[in-house]
């Protein structure tokens, strides 16, 4: 507990070089840092809470074991998000379940998405039939992202939904930033189109 | 500027991405063009709806199921992409050595026909060790290496001194004992009030081998991973000492729990390998040769080895011996390392079963046993391993001679002891019809039942 307790005031990398010199603790530390981002960009990507967890779990691995491959340049939260990325395309190419996200049912994302839930019911001034519609809004917007491309979801995540700049989504994505920026402009201007069909926006 | 080109940069704009020449550009051109206004309050908004989303926690499981993953060297299935080529042919080298030199030693000590038999059949053994496998973690590899090379190293020094014909196979068995005193697990002794009894008088050589092989195996696995095993449980004032260590935490949910077991198999099987040669001390030669080409033609890796392996098998299955069992029943334990057809082996089967589970471990080239000097009784202590079964679909680890049922986390719950053959167990048993198969596991069970944790005790022991 108390190599936790020392983690805790570490950098990214510092928890990295510990790791590589023996300390497995400081992965756990790495992981209790990351996995909510990772986890959330994994959700809003695959649009389910099942492969979101799986594909986390194998992001954690995978980085677990190449801890040596790390470039030191880069920052460690852009090198999770790359790996989880990749498996997470691996994973829709792989199950060829593309589909199944972008026929999860609202009702069905709603409890997928329990996080939601708990923040509009923390909020006591808000209607259950407040409640209810922004879990419908919610779910509505988790499907039109699901019908983006993949190369364009996973851009618009990580620029709007992680707030990563230009520089680190291409970092991620391993494409040149003019790419990141017609992707993403992209990505928005299907999303305006649709959610202005579906009369939210 | 026209509308196509300033519709291009209306995400740069958003982002602030833009040079000033080109913002000033845009925005003279959205001064005058009331439809690209429009579409660009459509992104912005588009932008705060999605920002707008709550932000989503990882489930508490996360973290367990990826300490679980890493730090005892376990891949988890759900993982796709893994790839076993690094570290496959290491693991198979070690193995392949090992019964080479293992064979080279039981030539020297064995009756001239018997051991010319048997070194032929270690041959082909180790031929279909080659064969690929699932993957294994590097911790998982290195272990095994290890492992491997104490037991060579071992077998060189103490072969000489076995060569009484009671106990043909003793010079191989000697390795295991051996690994254990290696430096790793040292630091790992178990505590001798909870190893099983020394085997002496009533037990069959087999079955002291096969502590005494298991020992050097389970010793070689975890040490990697001791100490941070020692930290975790520690903390929850459970589990504590070198026990720890061996039962390190892993309950990985029950999705990735069956394929976690198969890929862990391949290092075990390849360890029991390097032994299986010494299980045959008691057995027709006519009957080693048979049990063995099965294995050869099954040996394929990972879960069609399995499988096959199981197929061929000329006796049924038997069983995952706990290693951590109770006094009454210590010494004929046999350790058929887990497997499919191993899980939902009732216990009872389990003594009657040892000669069997013998062929059938030779057949799936795993779970080898092997003999031992009976004036061991360290070495026997020393054969305490977390073992897994899947039972009515739940997967249970044996921990310190309790079945636990995968997803109980130490400390987190407080479960409700039950004794056997009390009411309440009774009571138990009408409404959940898995739980006689779970309790067939052993004496101590860890369960869960609706949504509660249940502690199942033998009615004369304190709790532990």
């Amino acid at each position: 507990m108390v190599l936790l307790r020392e983690a805790r005031g570490r950098s990214d990398v510092g928890l990295l070089d510990e790791c590589r010199n023996g300390d497995p603790s400081a992965f756990d530390e790495l992981v209790r840092r990351h996995k909510d981002r990772i986890y959330n960009v994994l959700y809003r990507f695959l649009g389910n809470r099942e492969d979101a967890l799986d594909v986390s779990q194998e992001v954690f691995v995978r980085a677990y074991r190449g801890v040596a491959g790390f470039r030191g340049g880069a920052q460690v939260y852009t090198w999770l998000y790359s790996i989880a990325a990749n498996l997470a395309r691996n994973r829709l190419r792989d199950s060829g379940r593309k589909g199944r996200n972008m026929s999860t049912s609202l009702e069905a994302l709603e409890t997928a998405a329990p996080g939601v839930a708990q923040l509009a019911s923390a909020d006591s001034a808000d209607s259950p039939r407040a409640v209810a519609e922004q879990h419908e809004t919610d779910a509505l917007l988790q499907r039109c992202l699901d019908e983006l491309p993949d190369h364009y979801r996973m851009t618009f995540v990580l620029r709007t939904v992680e707030d990563l700049s230009y520089e680190e989504i291409a970092d991620v994505m391993g494409c040149p930033v003019g790419t990141v920026k017609s992707r993403l402009n992209q990505a928005r201007a299907l999303l305006r189109d649709r959610l202005r069909e579906l009369g939210v926006l | 500027m026209d509308c196509a080109h300033a519709k291009e940069e209306f995400s740069a704009l958003l982002d602030g991405e833009l040079t000033p020449e080109d913002r000033a550009a845009i925005e003279a051109h959205l001064a005058e063009c009331s439809e690209c206004l429009r579409d660009l309050d459509g992104m912005k908004r588009v932008d705060v709806r999605y920002r707008q989303l709550a932000p989503l926690k990882a489930p508490e499981g996360l973290e367990h199921r990826v300490r679980a993953a890493t730090q005892r060297g376990i891949r988890i299935r759900t993982t796709r992409a893994l790839s076993p080529l690094r570290v496959w042919p290491l693991l198979a080298s070690a193995a392949s050595l090992a019964l080479v030199i293992g064979a080279i030693a039981w030539t020297l000590h064995t009756p001239r026909t018997a051991s010319f038999k048997l070194a032929e059949s270690f041959e082909k053994a180790g031929q279909a060790k080659t064969a690929p496998a699932p993957a294994t973690s590097d911790l998982a590899l290195d272990a095994a290496k290890e492992s491997g090379e104490v037991k060579l190293k071992s077998a060189r020094r103490e072969a000489p001194a076995e060569a009484a014909p009671a106990q043909p196979a003793s010079a191989a068995a000697q390795p295991s004992p051996a690994a254990a005193s290696s430096p790793g697990a040292e630091a790992m002794t178990l505590s001798p009030s909870k190893a099983p009894a020394a085997p002496k008088e009533a037990a069959p050589p087999i079955a002291i081998g096969e502590a005494a092989a298991t020992a050097g195996i389970e010793h070689a696995k975890p040490k990697s991973v001791a100490p941070v095993a020692h930290d975790e449980f520690d903390s929850r004032g459970k589990i504590s000492g070198d026990n720890a260590a061996r039962s390190a935490p892993e309950t990985p949910p029950p999705s990735s729990g069956l394929a976690k077991e198969s890929l862990a198999q391949p290092d075990r099987a390849s360890e029991a390998e390097m032994n299986a040669p010494t299980r045959v001390s008691d057995q027709p030669l006519s009957t080693i040769a048979d049990s063995i080409a099965p294995g050869i033609a099954s040996d394929k890796g990972g879960e069609t080895k399995q499988t096959q392996a199981e197929a061929k098998a000329p006796l049924p299955m038997a069983q995952v011996a706990p290693v951590m069992t109770p006094p009454a029943a210590p010494t004929a334990q046999v350790i058929a390392r887990k497997g499919e057809g191993v899980r939902s082996a009732p216990r009872a089967d389990r003594e009657e079963n040892a000669q069997s589970s013998f062929l059938a471990g030779a057949t799936g080239t795993r779970a080898a046993p092997s003999a031992a000097k009976p004036e061991a009784p360290r070495k026997a202590d020393a054969a305490t391993e977390a073992t897994k079964k899947t039972v009515a679909g739940r997967t249970f680890e044996l921990r310190d001679g309790v079945w636990i049922q995968q997803g109980y986390e130490l400390g987190a719950a407080t479960p409700t002891k039950v004794l056997r053959e009390s009411r309440v167990l009774k009571g138990l048993t009408a409404k959940y019809t898995e739980l006689p198969a779970i309790l067939d596991l052993g004496d101590r069970v860890i369960v869960r039942l609706g949504d509660q944790w249940y502690r199942v005790e033998p009615p004369d022991t304190k709790p532990r």
